[in-house]
């Protein structure tokens, strides 16, 4: 492989983890009590 | 302005602040205690209306956090107005909360909710006599429906604006005027609410009268003259007898009920439910039915059961059903038939027979071939399979061996509607990739490597089940919705007190088949701590969502396709029978400890609301597509990456047996040696997968995807695949949810657990490994082990069971 | 005599109830308190549901001793 072939494959590696990235700053920032960032904790919490 | 939302569980509330909420609800922290805070805005009003949610509750007093949190909100962030939901169908005991909202300095509506229930009944519910008596404002409402919660917010919007002060039902009694004492206290101190809180130090309220004391100390003498009354001078029990008194007096003339028997409908479906002898197998039943439903290649067995009479046939039916995969069929049952006839014709002579008969075809068709000019088909005819050849030279095959083609006609099992939308989930995603591959062609190895190798077949290999797991996800639903765990709850309450585990603690763990993260976060309504350590610690064994992927590809890959939903079942099943003998096993080390009482409301039974569900669906949805298109993507990419480069990675892709992740994989792969799964060539990439189930389940089934293992490739004998499947099961979930787990557990419990994720998995797996070799080869000592087995785990439930009886009875 | 050893769907009235203010209280909330009137729907062995005002409320065998009624 040449070496601008590896600068392009890093690079598209690098846009491919932007999500992810942005998932993980995001998380840090806002205190949800949901760790994992998912909305799925909008089920009623079981109280008795 | 702010609006609160307070009311029972199951009145309804969620409903309608997701109905007043949408999309734009979010959940945060009561900041000090760990509960939920939701909290989302109206918009409808025109002005934009902040909504919050406050936990279900049953009254105010300051037992549980979730009361302490609604009361503090309330009296301390004076929210604009306090819309109380109440249950129409359970009026009175809803009215009980009512009496003590009223109480604070707050406007306050009450929706009256289910009223759609109460009119088909046949039963009434006056809510101007009610609004009178109250002295609210009450609206109609069917949240469900949709109806009356814009009525609700207008009415809310317009109290907002007044002063309304606390007012109390309990002035007709005759130790008011203790509490009028207190309260003219409070004014002095230029407290808020302060009628609610002379009554809450009246009441004797932990929480106010610490804060208190000299209140508590004025009125002390005065208490005195009720020492000897009915309640014991228990003025708690006074003030919750009082507000009934008044409930049922006063409501008499809002309610006409016309129903007069006893047993509702409900309570009729309850005998059977909660059935003392047929309760638990009922459950197991419906477990396996929705399982089957989703997994089963063999719908209701008809296939396996008539022997292949009552199946599929016919190409274009067998393309519907199985997603364009009828040559596949075709091809297996052809080469079954073959190799039947060669063992029926020649007996031991069989395989070289068929060789010849093999070489015999290869080499005519190559020669035809070569004679239009064109490449030859078979290249090494020596080691050419059965499962090589082409479709028309077999039929060539047989015709020569002197079978007769039109036999061959491959039948197959109805499809369950889990396994057809699979299929075809699989067909779409097989395209992608086939045209992946065609545009790349031209490309540069490593784009193609890492966009279609990589990336599209690991994806591809997650989102082929995603129509199976939204189903199972639906059939849970369902059964949440319709109140029929509530149910669950309380029967393996029943089962299981007697060793010392609480039915109470089983709604999270059920909550755990969903995903783990909000089950151990549930466990906060468990009282005791060592209850929620070892609730979290059990909450993985309770297969989770992301695992499914991986049950659902093997089970595919486990022998005969009458088994996959057995398989499928019998994990979840080893899932959960393993916590309680994890369970047994962990009280058994500690101090024997009372359960607290079982408590809980059975609400009555309803169809669950279609939109409910589809919300429900979409939420999941969501969840699957972000999960997978950040830590699924980056897993992928960096697995790719891995496994197509050296250790000298400058010097270009290599090959899968040489790359970082080879390398390292065949270190770990000794640590798995034991357990069976990670034995020959393809090893490590098992103990590879099995790692990457830490950043998200789903990672196991794509990273061996990438590594080139698919359903249809996976060459693991059943007791591997099972050991894999268990090992996988216990051991450590998800970085979130060992995240969750270290927030609710507490420290020491924390460490224990993570050993017992580790040590569990291995152990069992081990188990499960060599016990399923035994069957494979030497039946009878397997057989004979696995009774063993049993035997002593019979005797752990008998000796925990008097162990407690004992110790409880002194 | 505690609800245990009562008659199935016959009304009953609640004269005491022996546990910890914790637990009377959460029950007071429900409906079960001194004076209150309650049906027992299911009581064999073990399974204990009662009915109180117009709701349904499962509990255990224990509290079922716990709980005395005429």
């Amino acid at each position: 492989m040449k070496w601008w072939e590896f600068l392009l494959m890093f690079v598209i590696i690098i846009i491919l983890l932007i999500p992810t990235i942005i998932r993980f700053t995001k998380n840090k920032g806002s205190k949800g009590s949901c760790s994992c960032g998912c909305e799925a904790c909008n089920k009623d919490c079981p109280m008795h | 302005m702010k609006f609160a939302l307070a009311g029972n569980p199951n009145s309804g509330k969620t409903t309608l602040f997701n109905a007043l909420t949408g999309a734009t609800a979010h959940v945060g922290n009561w900041p000090g205690v760990t509960v939920d805070k939701r909290e989302g805005s109206y918009k409808k009003l025109g002005e934009k209306i902040d909504i919050v949610d406050l936990p279900g509750i049953y009254s105010l007093s300051p037992y549980t956090p979730e009361e302490i949190v609604a009361r503090n909100f309330i009296v301390d962030e004076k929210p604009d107005c306090v819309i109380n939901i109440v249950d129409a169908t359970n009026l009175e005991r809803n009215l009980y909360l009512t009496t003590q909202l009223l109480e604070m300095d707050v406007p306050v509506v009450v929706a009256l909710n289910m009223m759609d229930v109460v009119k088909k009944s046949g039963n009434e519910v006056n809510a101007t006599e009610l609004s009178k008596k109250l002295g609210v404002p009450v609206v109609e409402l069917s949240a469900l429906r949709n109806e009356g919660i814009h009525d609700v917010m207008k009415k809310a919007y317009e109290v907002a604006k007044e002063n309304r002060k606390g007012h109390s039902v309990l002035e007709t009694e005759d130790f008011y005027d203790l509490i009028t004492k207190v309260e003219e206290k409070f004014v002095e101190l230029g407290e808020s609410s302060p009628l609610f809180k002379a009554i809450k130090i009246v009441e004797g309220d932990e929480a106010l009268c610490a804060k208190y004391p000299q209140l508590v100390e004025l009125i002390k003498s005065d208490k005195e003259k009720y020492k000897d009354n009915d309640f014991g001078g228990d003025f708690e029990g006074m003030v919750a007898d009082a507000r009934y008194r008044y409930i049922t007096a006063n409501y008499a003339d809002t309610i006409k009920k016309i129903d007069k028997k006893t047993e509702s409908k409900s309570d009729k479906i309850d005998k059977v439910m909660t059935h003392r002898i047929f309760a638990i197998p009922l459950f197991i039943v419906i477990m396996f039915v929705v399982f089957h439903l989703v997994f089963s290649e063999d719908l209701f067995f008809i296939n396996g059961i008539s022997k292949g009479n009552a199946g599929i046939s016919g190409e274009t039916a067998i393309n519907v059903f199985t997603g364009m995969g009828y040559d596949d069929i075709y091809l297996e049952e052809m080469t079954g038939v073959i190799t039947e006839k060669y063992e029926e014709d020649f007996g031991d002579e069989a395989d070289d027979k068929l060789n010849s008969a093999i070489s015999y075809v290869a080499n005519k068709v190559n020669v035809e071939l070569q004679a239009k000019g064109e490449e030859i088909r078979y290249d090494d005819i020596d080691n050419l399979a059965l499962e090589d050849m082409e479709i028309e030279d077999l039929q060539e095959l047989l015709v020569y061996s002197g079978g007769d083609v039109e036999e061959v006609n491959p039948v197959i099992g109805i499809p369950s509607p889990g396994v057809f939308l699979q299929s075809w989930m699989g067909f779409v995603t097989g395209k992608l990739i086939d045209l992946g591959a065609m545009i790349s062609e031209t490309w540069p190895a490593w784009l193609s490597g890492l966009l279609c190798d990589g990336l599209l077949s690991g994806l591809d290999a997650i989102f082929s089940f995603l129509p199976q797991i939204l189903l199972l996800f639906l059939f849970i639903a369902i059964l949440e919705d319709s109140g029929y765990m509530a149910r669950v709850a309380f029967i393996m309450d029943r089962a299981f007190r007697g060793l010392g585990l609480s039915g109470k603690a089983f709604i999270p763990l059920l909550m755990g088949f969903g995903c783990s993260v909000p089950a151990m976060m549930a466990t906060k309504t468990l009282e005791e701590e060592h209850e929620r350590d070892m609730t979290i610690r059990l909450t993985p064994f309770f297969s989770c969502g992301a695992k499914a992927p991986i049950w659902a590809m093997l089970a595919v890959a486990v022998a005969g396709s009458f088994l996959g939903d057995i398989f499928v079942f019998s994990i979840y099943l080893l899932g959960i029978v393993v916590a309680i003998i994890s369970a047994l096993l962990i009280k058994a080390f500690g101090k024997v400890k009372e359960v607290p009482p079982f408590i809980m409301e059975l609400p009555a039974y309803h169809a669950p609301q279609f939109k409910n569900l589809m919300a429900h669906l979409w939420e999941k949805l969501k969840h699957f597509v972000y999960k997978a298109s950040t830590i699924i993507t980056a897993a992928i990419v960096l697995i790719w990456f891995l496994s197509n480069f050296g250790w000298a990675f400058w010097q270009g892709m290599v090959g899968i047996e040489d790359s970082i992740l080879a390398s390292l994989g065949r270190v770990l792969q000794y640590i798995y040696y034991p357990l069976g799964f990670t034995w020959g060539s393809e090893g490590w990439k098992y103990s590879v997968a099995t790692i990457t189930g830490l950043i998200a389940k789903e990672d196991v089934v794509a990273t061996m995807a990438t590594l080139g293992i698919t359903e249809k490739t996976i060459a693991l004998s059943n007791a591997q695949i099972y050991a894999f499947a268990s090992y996988n099961l216990f051991t450590l979930p998800c970085f979130a949810a060992i995240g969750a787990a270290y927030g609710d557990s507490s420290k020491k419990g924390f460490w224990i657990t993570l050993l017992w994720w580790l040590g569990c998995s291995y152990v069992v797996s081990l188990i499960i490994f060599w016990l399923g070799y035994l069957f494979e080869h030497v039946l009878v000592v397997g057989i004979i082990v696995a009774l063993l087995l049993v035997a002593t785990i019979i005797l752990l439930f008998v000796y925990t069971a008097k162990k407690r009886k004992k110790v409880l009875a002194n | 005599m505690p609800l245990l050893l009562a008659l199935e769907n016959v009304e009953l009235t609640v004269i005491k109830i022996s546990s910890d203010q914790k637990t009377k209280q959460h029950l007071a909330s429900l409906g079960v308190i001194q004076g209150s009137k309650i049906t027992l729907l299911s009581k064999k062995l073990g399974n204990i549901i009662i009915k109180v005002l117009d709701g349904r409320i499962a509990i255990n065998e224990d509290l079922a001793r716990q709980i005395i009624v005429a």
